[in-house]
């Protein structure tokens, strides 16, 4: 009989038994719990939105305060690193705690303005191109190609020389490109539901058109919304950070997450944290909302499968 | 077929005029384009000033500056670039080949590494390997390109010591932005390909074609393949759009002398004439590729060419 592990692994037998344990783990209650139920991007979401809405309470220091003390101090498990700050401090000695903790207010303030903004009014253009048809589906539906067609970046960087980076710059350019894929596939349902049997009924009993829309089919359009909507967070974050980092984003000296990682870039030698601190924080946050977007659209709506 | 090739060209130069607009248009949406045209701290005598405003024509109604505007670019006139003083299409033109030689490796390798991932991924479907390789995507489309080039270059470049962090030389400066920007394009090609092959699968035709005796083989390569590929292709266009972000942040991270780094540096050098000249130039690659992508997409899917 084995009795430590190590020895268990030295035998054959014990190899195999390893490979069973694994194959065992993953018939298991927890791992299929796990893998049914998106628990894991769901509390990331959660404490990615308590972090945002308690930013202040629980950052340990402000984010903007700088210490020369403990410029480029490691993060607290490292030689040499304190729990004060547990993340380690960045080329001027601010709290990447306290800024990721405030990074993740701007990043979900900037993924739902962007969202409500560009959402509605790719539901409003699709449900109209839609239910209408004609001359105005074929216009919604040619603006819509166009601004798939447009690579965003390069707009995005012109935009910046003319008007100079700000967060309302990027709340307004990300707006810009995020309503077509709304109007899209809202068009689409919309197409399938004005022929349902119930339209037809509202119709006949006087209903007018901006009733129909607002009372029997926006409704129907609220799946593929909330897919559509979680699908894009992911997406919208990114791109947010990708601005940030590229210097055409978010100005400094807010903590946006990008702009932090692109602050960290010259100092990857000596002290790696400052990068990949909150380049993990977009991580995870972006995989929590891709896989819940996912999850979600695998059970509310199998026909976006193509997305 | 020549109808549909007819119509692609033209939606193509229509969508060419639409970038052409925005960016003339966000040049005239910020006060005085002369403005936009002046070196930073730069002063103008009066005569340079009322000479620089006949020849943007701004005296003139805003269509007649548009074609002023237009028809310089078309010939390659951007202006001179304020930063380096010279013309904004040579520049261009010197930085070209180095951003065509990294994507290009980059784009082959991302289409043969995402392809094959995604069959093998689908083929072994719940095995070990399928689960790999969904994490390798997920990771590809989760991470920031910036972070993931990071990290990379922490790992390989400063930690081990194997690669150079940056610049471009010999074959060894290829292999990390290679790898970067060609995980984050095969990331999206693998799950696509996995997907469309698993519901191919799953049809009648192969079960009929196997229930025949048909070798596993021949049926995944010879009867499967062929229609699982069109999805794929038909992300093609979709593809190139973040593939030109992804140049655009590897580039700069890489301080990859090419096109991208170039529009991000005089994006905040506030050279607007350069900026604009990169950004119709990428445009012009852009809408070309994926006029390429349409057309072999066509050509294997023929339910598409009656439009």
């Amino acid at each position: 009989m084995p009795t430590s592990i190590q020895e268990l692994e030295s035998t054959k037998a014990g190899r195999k038994g390893l490979i069973h344990r694994l194959k065992n783990f993953r018939s298991s209650t927890p791992y299929r719990i796990i893998r049914r139920y998106p628990i894991l991007p769901v509390g990331i979401i959660i404490m990615l939105i308590l972090m945002a809405a308690f930013a202040n309470v629980i950052s340990p220091k402000d984010p903007l305060d700088s210490d020369l003390a403990h410029v480029k101090s490691p993060p607290a498990w490292l030689e040499g690193g304190t729990t004060e700050y547990f993340f380690g401090a960045d080329q001027i000695g601010r709290d990447l705690m306290s800024r990721i903790f405030h990074g993740a207010r701007i990043s979900l303030m900037v993924a739902g303005i962007v969202l409500g903004a560009g959402g509605s009014i790719g539901i409003v253009l699709g449900i109209i191109a839609g239910y209408s048809g004609g001359f105005r589906d074929e216009l919604i539906m040619r603006m819509v190609d166009m601004a798939f067609a447009i690579p965003f970046i390069l707009v995005a960087l012109v935009a910046a020389v003319v008007f100079g980076a700000s967060l309302g710059l990027v709340l307004i350019l990300l707006s810009m490109f995020s309503w077509p894929p709304f109007a899209r596939q809202t068009r689409g349902l919309t197409l399938q539901l004005k022929e349902m049997d119930y339209v037809a009924a509202a119709r006949v009993a006087g209903a007018s058109p901006l009733r129909i829309a607002v009372r029997h089919i926006a409704p129907g359009l609220s799946n593929i919304v909330i897919v559509l909507a979680t699908l894009q967070v992911g997406g919208l974050i990114l791109t947010e950070s990708v601005l940030s980092f590229l210097g055409i984003g978010i100005p400094a000296p807010k903590p946006a997450w990008g702009s932090m990682v692109a602050d960290g870039r010259e100092f990857i030698s000596t002290a790696w944290w400052i990068s990949v601190m909150p380049g993990l924080a977009i991580f995870l946050v972006v995989f929590a909302f891709n896989f819940l977007g996912d999850w979600l659209r695998d059970h509310f709506d199998p026909r976006l499968r193509q997305l | 077929m020549a109808r549909f090739l007819a119509l692609r060209v033209i939606y193509m130069f229509l969508v060419m005029i639409g970038v052409s607009i925005i960016v003339f248009g966000l040049s005239r949406m910020a006060g005085d384009p002369r403005y936009l045209y002046m070196t930073a701290g730069s002063r103008w005598s009066q005569e340079v000033w009322d000479a620089r405003g006949r020849e943007l024509g701004l005296d003139k109604p805003m269509v007649v500056q548009y074609l002023l505007w237009a028809g310089n670019a078309l010939t390659g006139d951007f202006g001179d670039s304020l930063w380096y003083q010279r013309n904004s299409l040579d520049i261009i033109k010197e930085r070209m080949p180095a951003t065509l030689q990294l994507s290009g490796i980059a784009y082959v390798l991302a289409i043969l590494v995402g392809v094959s991932l995604g069959i093998a991924s689908a083929v072994k479907r719940g095995s070990l390997l399928d689960l790999f390789i969904r994490g390798f995507a997920l990771v590809g489309q989760a991470a920031p390109p910036f972070w993931l080039a990071i990290v990379l270059i922490y790992i390989f470049a400063v930690h081990l010591g194997w690669l150079p962090t940056s610049r471009r030389g010999d074959w060894t400066n290829f292999v990390l932005p290679v790898i970067t920007l060609a995980w984050l394009s095969s990331a999206g090609i693998a799950r696509i390909t996995r997907s469309s092959l698993l519901e191919v699968l799953d049809s009648e035709y192969i079960t009929l074609a196997r229930a025949k005796g048909v070798g596993r083989k021949s049926v995944i390569f010879k009867h499967a393949l062929r229609n699982a590929l069109v999805a794929p292709l038909t992300v093609a266009a979709v593809l190139f759009a973040s593939f030109i972000t992804g140049t655009v942040v590897v580039e700069t991270v890489f301080a990859w002398p090419g096109l991208g780094r170039l529009a991000v540096d005089s994006a905040l050098n506030n050279d607007f004439p350069l900026v604009t000249g990169i950004t119709v130039i990428f445009a012009i690659i852009y809408l070309l590729s994926s006029l390429a992508a349409d057309l072999l997409y066509a050509y294997i899917d023929p339910r598409i060419r009656i439009y």
